[in-house]
């Protein structure tokens, strides 16, 4: 089976969403470690900062 | 078909009874954007998948979502575990223990009972894959919200895995998106 | 080679090694052609099912319907079950 990805090797379509496909991946965290951060691909961890430890800037609302 | 492993994906202990915060934990078991709404999308949607690939992710996540929703069911259950009356009452949860008791339901932080309108199986394998990775972004902002929420630094930790996860399972709907797409158009079937 | 471990310790590998396969596998299901990817696949399922041999060894069985078998004594409806995590 040979799967064709479209993003980037091509023009866009309008009306139609694309999600960059993950390469193939060349390190992962040990199990121990991916399962610590909800994944095994460092490339595919979000840190999430919650509302009140973010900075607030003087003037800035929300 | 199902076999059941006696283990969670991720340990869960929490540091007390909480009442207040399992009654807002308590969305994503029986909200409309919590884990059995998700599980039953995507085992039921993966049916009618044009494509062996498709109804493999489906399965798949599907599968996991239930193993999550077990997760918040732990994190629930023992928040709610030996709180006393007092702390049940001084969280509004009256009506809730009224029905239940300390035990587990699906309704989400208000009460409000699950429904099947919280999903879709369109048919329509892109619409559905829409749904699905819509579905995942919704469910991240739950977790975030119920982070912002949570006092209890252990349950904090169990929500930023169940949060990544959301991620994770949105990349893969994502690209099956993809695959289906160049697979629809190969075969010029609209 | 496993070293020694006790109960707690065991289930920790083996929530970390079946949470690796579970990543693996939904990464295969799109990406089926990533030869490496399913080395690496085969490798920590042999790993998860050593430990999970020694686990049910230890403690019982931890999978249902045939899965796993019970020497000695039905302990499939034994305590504790997995959300009973304290107290």
């Amino acid at each position: 089976m040979d799967y064709h990805y479209p993003v980037g090797c091509g023009p866009m379509e309008l009306a139609r969403a694309y999600v960059c496909p993950q390469p193939a991946y060349t390190q992962r965290f040990c199990p121990v470690e991916g399962l610590k951060h909800g994944t095994i691909f460092p490339e595919l961890v979000r840190v999430y900062v919650p509302e009140q430890a973010r900075p607030v800037c003087p003037g800035e609302v929300g | 078909m199902w076999v059941y492993e006696k283990k969670l994906e991720y340990p869960v202990k929490v540091s007390g009874p909480n009442p207040k915060l399992a009654k807002a934990v308590i969305t994503q078991y029986g909200g409309p954007d919590g884990e059995l709404a998700a599980s039953l999308r995507y085992l039921t949607q993966r049916y009618s998948m044009p494509t062996s690939q498709a109804k493999g992710v489906l399965t798949d996540i599907g599968t996991e979502e239930l193993a999550h929703m077990e997760i918040v069911a732990a994190i629930v259950y023992n928040l709610l575990k030996n709180a006393p009356l007092e702390q049940i009452k001084a969280a509004g949860m009256e009506g809730y223990y009224a029905d239940h008791d300390r035990s587990l339901f699906f309704v989400n932080g208000d009460g409000v009972p699950w429904v099947a309108a919280y999903i879709q199986s369109k048919g329509d394998p892109i619409a559905d894959l829409h749904e699905d990775m819509a579905a995942e972004e919704k469910a991240r902002s739950t977790y975030e919200h119920l982070i912002n929420l949570s006092d209890d630094p252990d349950v904090t930790d169990v929500l930023r895995f169940l949060r990544e996860r959301e991620v994770v399972h949105f990349q893969r709907f994502g690209e099956t998106l993809n695959i289906v797409w160049e697979h629809l158009s190969s075969r010029k079937v609209w | 080679m496993m070293p020694a471990m006790n109960k707690d310790e065991l289930m920790l590998r083996i929530q970390a090694l079946e949470f690796t396969a579970v990543d693996l596998n939904l990464y295969l299901d799109t990406h089926p052609c990533d030869a490496r990817a399913l080395a690496d696949f085969n490798q920590v399922a042999a790993a998860l099912a050593q430990a999970v041999a020694v686990y049910e060894q230890m403690c019982g069985p931890l999978t249902n319907f045939g899965r796993s078998q019970s020497c000695g004594r039905w302990a499939w409806v034994e305590q504790p079950w997995p959300w009973e995590t304290q107290g």
